[in-house]
């Protein structure tokens, strides 16, 4: 009635379901390139792709268009845990940050376009932006799991 | 070494599971209230957890170096473990006096078809709702409001949230056009691009941006309860938010500015110009009047530091009425009879639960045993709630 923590829980779950497809497609090109693949099926990966490729296209519109000056289309009504994770990700594209992978540093359709490649390969510079993406959405939601589940 | 340390963890959080597969065991036999929760607890310990930790384990002997993957898979697997044991909570320590949540949350959930037969539990904690689409709902609420009927009808403002995920990209659209009608009133005083311009602009930003978008949520679940549960969640929702202090008047400028929610006095003068339009002037206006009084008492005065003003009611009463519009949730008058004795066989929740008020209102100091006698018959009844297919359907003598 007056708490915050099923935001939390949401942004808990969405997380959940993005580190898990990151984890299955970073092993999943791995263990391809080095032809050791019996672990993920083709379909495991191309859903896992395809979480991401729609979390990259909502992140593309809200980090690479607005402005100052039309703030209320910029937020799309999202919710708070979710803008805050949008934030986050803008900070990471600043020139100061530490990431330094394509997908910081390049536009984000660069690696949208590399995840929907047929066949999708493990380029270098893929694993190394689909790492940073892992890195950025654990800090997350490490803020998320202590808020619905608090520390030990 | 690290190969050891993975096994070991593996190898733990297979234990692990057992225990949990061994807790939602334990109630024999199962009541049909949990046969939802169940059935989706076995699917998740038996496929998405075992699935994560067998394919960690076939990791474990390849030749390719993917020790942090197998390490992040453990990390998720432990994680999903410790965020869904709640579910598990609510079969291992499942008492028969549940079952008047789970009888009134059936049935609500059975006059909602898009809700359809999406399982659920109830547990201990403050009234809230985890409204989550690929996993069951989880309601929370108070272990002493599980045995009062009038705190019951907090669950129409939870159900709210349910429907706004379902119906999010929709209800979307209204937000923006809300927002983009909340702008219109912010007139900036500085037009050049210098830094106190720019402050007010991320003032803005944060009250548009990031504050409306909870709080027309909030505002939105409250007109679904007042629209589901009339008089009795209006009355539930006073008596449960009036006693959090000064804070349910007044914020710090900080503080409303993180706030979720609105201000409950706000949320009270929406609930009620809502309860008065929907047939109640007289009751709300005297539970506002509750509130005002409050207030003077305590010698506050409203200030919702620039993130509401009355200018902004209509907007927001459009945005409210668009979105119940798009949810359609079941209105009041649709089922509530009006009822001198609640009899299980042919009453309903929302009769019960305004049955409740009145004798609440009519007798104060009676109504405890009143209620016990209710609960009583409810609990011990020979009817049960039987789930065939898509609905729960109530059978028995």
């Amino acid at each position: 009635m007056n708490d915050t923590k099923w935001l939390a829980f949401q942004s808990l779950s969405r997380n959940q379901n993005l580190l898990r497809a990151i984890n299955t497609l970073i092993a999943y090109l791995k263990l391809e390139r080095s032809k050791e693949n019996d672990v993920f099926s083709k379909e495991e990966a191309a859903n896992s792709k395809d979480t991401l490729i729609t979390f990259l296209e909502e992140v593309k519109t809200i980090v690479e268009v607005p402005s100052m000056e039309n703030i209320a289309t910029a937020f799309h009504g999202f919710d708070t845990r979710f803008s805050s994770l949008i934030h986050s990700f803008q900070q990471a594209r600043e020139k100061q940050s530490s990431f330094r992978s394509n997908l910081f540093r390049t536009r984000i359709d660069d690696t949208i376009i590399s995840l929907k490649a047929e066949p999708l390969t493990a380029k270098p510079e893929l694993i190394e932006s689909l790492l940073e993406l892992e890195s950025l959405i654990e800090s997350h939601e490490a803020e998320d799991y202590k808020n619905v589940i608090g520390d030990i | 070494m690290m190969k050891a340390v993975l096994k070991e963890n593996l190898q733990l959080l297979r234990i692990e599971l057992e225990t949990y597969r061994m807790l939602i065991s334990s109630q024999s036999p199962l009541p049909i209230h949990l046969r939802g929760i169940h059935e989706w607890l076995t699917w998740f310990y038996d496929e998405v957890i075992t699935q994560l930790l067998n394919q960690a384990e076939k990791m474990l002997f390849k030749n390719t170096e993917v020790n942090n993957e197998i390490f992040k898979r453990l990390q998720i697997a432990t994680r999903q473990l410790r965020i869904y044991h709640q579910y598990t909570t609510a079969i291992h320590r499942y008492r028969e006096s549940d079952r008047i949540c789970y009888e009134l949350i059936g049935w609500l959930h059975k006059q909602h078809p898009i809700v359809g037969n999406k399982p659920f539990a109830v547990i201990d904690g403050d009234f809230k709702i985890y409204p989550d689409e690929d996993y069951p709902l989880l309601y929370f609420l108070p272990s002493a409001s599980q045995y009062s009927l009038l705190h019951l009808p907090l669950f129409f403002h939870e159900i709210g949230h349910y429907f706004y995920k379902l119906k999010k990209a929709t209800l979307q659209i209204h937000l923006e056009q809300l927002q983009i009608r909340l702008q219109s009133h912010f007139i900036l005083p500085f037009q050049h691009n210098d830094r106190k311009y720019r402050e007010q602009v991320k003032k803005v930003a944060i009250i548009i941006g990031y504050i409306w978008p909870n709080w027309i949520q909030e505002l939105f679940c409250d007109a679904v309860g007042v629209r589901i549960g009339g008089l009795p969640f209006i009355y539930a929702a006073s008596h449960y938010l009036r006693m959090g202090g000064t804070t349910m008047f007044h914020l710090q400028s900080k503080d409303i500015r993180n706030s979720s929610h609105p201000i409950p006095w706000l949320r009270m003068k929406f609930i009620c110009r809502y309860g008065s339009d929907l047939g109640f002037p007289n009751e709300s206006n005297t539970v506002l009047e509750e509130w005002n009084t409050m207030a003077a008492g305590l010698k506050l005065k409203e200030n919702y530091h620039g993130c509401y003003s009355d200018q902004y009611y209509a907007d927001v009463k459009t945005c409210i009425d668009q979105m119940i519009a798009e949810v359609n949730p079941i209105l009041f008058t649709d089922h509530n009879a009006s009822i001198v004795e609640f009899d299980y066989s042919k009453d309903n929740f929302l009769s019960l639960l305004n049955l409740a008020w009145r004798e609440y209102h009519q007798n104060p100091m009676g109504y405890s045993t009143w209620e016990s006698g209710v609960i009583e018959k409810i609990v011990n009844s020979e009817k049960t709630l039987v789930d065939i297919g898509d609905s729960y359907i109530r059978t028995g003598t």
